[in-house]
């Protein structure tokens, strides 16, 4: 009689096919290209804008889970010239942000987003203040001392996740396979960041990147990155 | 000894509680800064109002002065509070030893649009957008606006502010706005030096405890008129009433501000002390507006249109008090240079019982600075300044009441 719980030859067999086929597909995915474009509705396109991926396949992300874990870098959030560098952080759930101060001045970050409540009082040149981020999200960042200054972390589930760049684009390599597809920004409306997008992403054979364009139904929300202009007004 | 019982207490109780702080253990949760600024003044030989003469310039010495040294005191006592206190070192002035701001802000962290903070003790209502550096100096000028030179020797509130306000950006909006209400006492000599002195240009605060002398006028010291002092301390309760303001500032995105205040000191102008320093009921309107008009240039301005009544009507003036500012930044290599060029004017109209007691004054001025950031701690600069007052008080004292004046300097200032 065989020891329970211990998976049968086949079964052990199977799983590690699966294992090399999909490490396989991961590995050689510069052949198989997803690329992404964010376009408004006037066909302009969208930079910074977070774009995440989930597929359908648990055990697809079961490994790309393994193979991103290992190439995390740390995650930053700095506080420089009385602003937050980047404006948009995207990291994984369970990622450590670090906060550092390199202004000469102290820091008050505060979060009142579901996704992590927390205060952190963080002095000038001080490098070394972390706050783990563990739900899915977007946590929205100010500071108390100086009102103007806004920032966000967006928590993703998924590890397939990075920013359009300047041209509103942005490339995964990925196994063959169905996803869902997640774009968020601060300026797009929360009717298209509800919109539920999946795509089929296949081997064409003939092309080695196959382009996604997605179009956003309402209007893009003013920008007032204006207030980051450190030459403005001072406080007193 | 000149100050009520109540302002005196008080005082010594901000001053126990800055001090407790100040001697407890230095911590990240603490931050000390400091500056001082060494001038080389050249200056008219017409004698001041601190020499008690009839000039409106802080000094009518030439050579190597202390302008400023000042520290300021910041600790963080919790995610809410923070005790904040200035304390300034002066070697000219009755008093050289003092604070000119001490209080406990309080800012409650809040998720909402729209958040209240608050101020308790010894402060500046935020009315001016010109002294907005560290220890109520301006970054652009040494010698300040006529408006808040008077209000940095004569205006201080003891007392409570509650604001409101709203960050435009959390909402997505351009417009931020703030609403503010003081309630204080210890301020009721206010609009003394307006009357009996004129308005003045320079950059001498007066410390908590501090006496302002002006010049010996006849009808002030006389005791058939008003047998007052010829100085006052600025921050003395008379009455026992509670003065008021109310301000307003509006801001689009960081790049243009209004701040609108209305202050009411409340004072009772038949009320007089033991000294006999009078209680001179002095209320304004501030208008004041800065606008980044593009990273090089700012343009600032504040008009002030008040009135001030002691006896009642024994003296009375409606005045006005106005500036307009600009200020340039090179970009890239010279971005440590800045230039500011200011215009002043004032006019104070005297309508009272007593015209014997010549109260007129009037007058404008213009100031231009250089200021060089050498380092982050090293700050050179030169200021020209030049003004022309008549003061009607000035002919009871043998002196023609039309007076210029003018001063420049060279300053080197040291922050830490």
């Amino acid at each position: 009689m065989k020891a329970s719980g211990y998976p049968s030859k086949c079964s052990m067999w199977s799983s590690f096919m699966l294992l090399l086929t999909l490490l396989a597909l991961v590995s050689s995915a510069t052949a198989s290209q997803l690329q992404i474009r964010l376009k408004d509705n006037t066909q302009q396109a969208l930079s910074n804008v977070v774009v995440e991926l989930t597929p359908h396949d648990a055990a697809v992300l079961e490994v790309i889970q393994q193979h991103e874990t290992a190439l995390t870098n740390a995650k930053i959030m700095k506080q420089i010239d009385q602003q937050f560098v980047p404006h948009i952080l995207p990291v994984q759930k369970g990622t450590t942000v670090e906060f550092p101060d390199t202004d000469t001045v102290q820091h008050h970050v505060y979060s009142f987003s579901p996704t992590k409540v927390f205060e952190i009082a963080i002095y000038k040149e001080e490098l070394k203040r972390q706050i783990m981020f563990d739900q899915a999200g977007v946590v929205e960042l100010g500071c108390n001392i100086h009102d103007w200054m806004l920032g966000y972390i967006y928590v993703a589930d998924s590890p397939l996740f990075a920013q359009t760049d300047v041209n509103g684009e942005v490339s995964f390599s990925l196994p063959f396979g169905a996803y869902d597809i997640k774009v968020w920004h601060p300026r797009i409306q929360q009717s298209d960041i509800d919109t539920s997008r999946s795509i089929n992403f296949q081997d064409t054979g003939s092309k080695p990147t196959t382009a996604y364009t997605i179009v956003l139904s309402a209007d893009i929300l003013p920008s007032y990155t204006e207030f980051d202009d450190v030459h403005g007004l001072s406080e007193y | 000894m000149y100050l009520t019982d109540t302002f005196h207490k008080i005082a010594l109780i901000i001053f126990v509680l800055v001090s407790v702080m100040c001697l407890s253990p230095f911590s990240q949760a603490q931050t000390l800064s400091g500056r001082v600024e060494l001038a080389f003044n050249q200056a008219d030989p017409f004698a001041n109002y601190q020499s008690q003469g009839t000039g409106v310039l802080r000094t009518e010495d030439s050579g190597p002065q202390l302008q400023q040294a000042l520290l300021t005191y910041k600790q963080t006592i919790n995610a809410s509070w923070t005790a904040n206190a200035v304390a300034n070192a002066y070697l000219d002035g009755e008093r050289h030893l003092g604070l000119t701001q001490a209080y406990l802000a309080y800012k409650p962290l809040s998720g909402s649009n729209i958040r209240f903070k608050s101020r308790l003790g010894f402060f500046y209502p935020a009315l001016s957008v010109e002294n907005t550096a560290k220890g109520w100096l301006s970054p652009y000028t040494y010698t300040q606006s006529a408006i808040n030179s008077w209000i940095g020797e004569e205006m201080r509130v003891l007392g409570g502010e509650a604001s409101l306000f709203s960050n435009g950006r959390k909402r997505r909006s351009p417009w931020s706005w703030e609403a503010h209400l003081g309630l204080y006492k210890g301020n009721d000599t206010f609009g003394t030096l307006l009357t009996w002195r004129s308005f003045a240009f320079h950059d001498r605060q007066s410390l908590h405890h501090d006496r302002v002398f002006f010049a010996p006028i006849p009808t002030v010291s006389d005791p058939a008129t008003f047998d007052s002092p010829t100085w006052l301390s600025p921050f003395t309760e008379i009455d026992g009433k509670i003065g008021m303001y109310v301000g307003a500032h509006l801001s689009y995105l960081r790049k243009a501000e209004l701040r609108y205040y209305f202050y009411d000191n409340r004072a009772d102008p038949s009320k007089l002390n033991s000294i006999r320093l009078y209680a001179w009921r002095t209320k304004f309107h501030s208008l004041a507006y800065q606008h980044q008009l593009n990273r090089s240039w700012r343009l600032m301005m504040q008009i002030m249109e008040g009135a001030t009544d002691m006896g009642p009507r024994q003296v009375y003036a409606d005045f006005t008090a106005s500036y307009i500012a600009l200020n340039f930044k090179p970009l890239r290599a010279l971005d440590k240079h800045q230039l500011t060029l200011r215009y002043d004017h004032f006019d104070v109209r005297e309508d009272d019982y007593k015209p014997y007691d010549k109260n007129n004054n009037h007058g404008h001025a213009w100031t231009f600075a250089w200021r060089y950031q050498l380092s982050k701690q090293l700050e050179l600069g030169a200021e020209w300044h030049t003004n022309g007052t008549v003061v009607k008080n000035r002919s009871s004292l043998g002196q023609v009441p039309e007076q210029s004046q003018s001063q420049q300097k060279l300053v080197l200032t040291y922050t830490f």
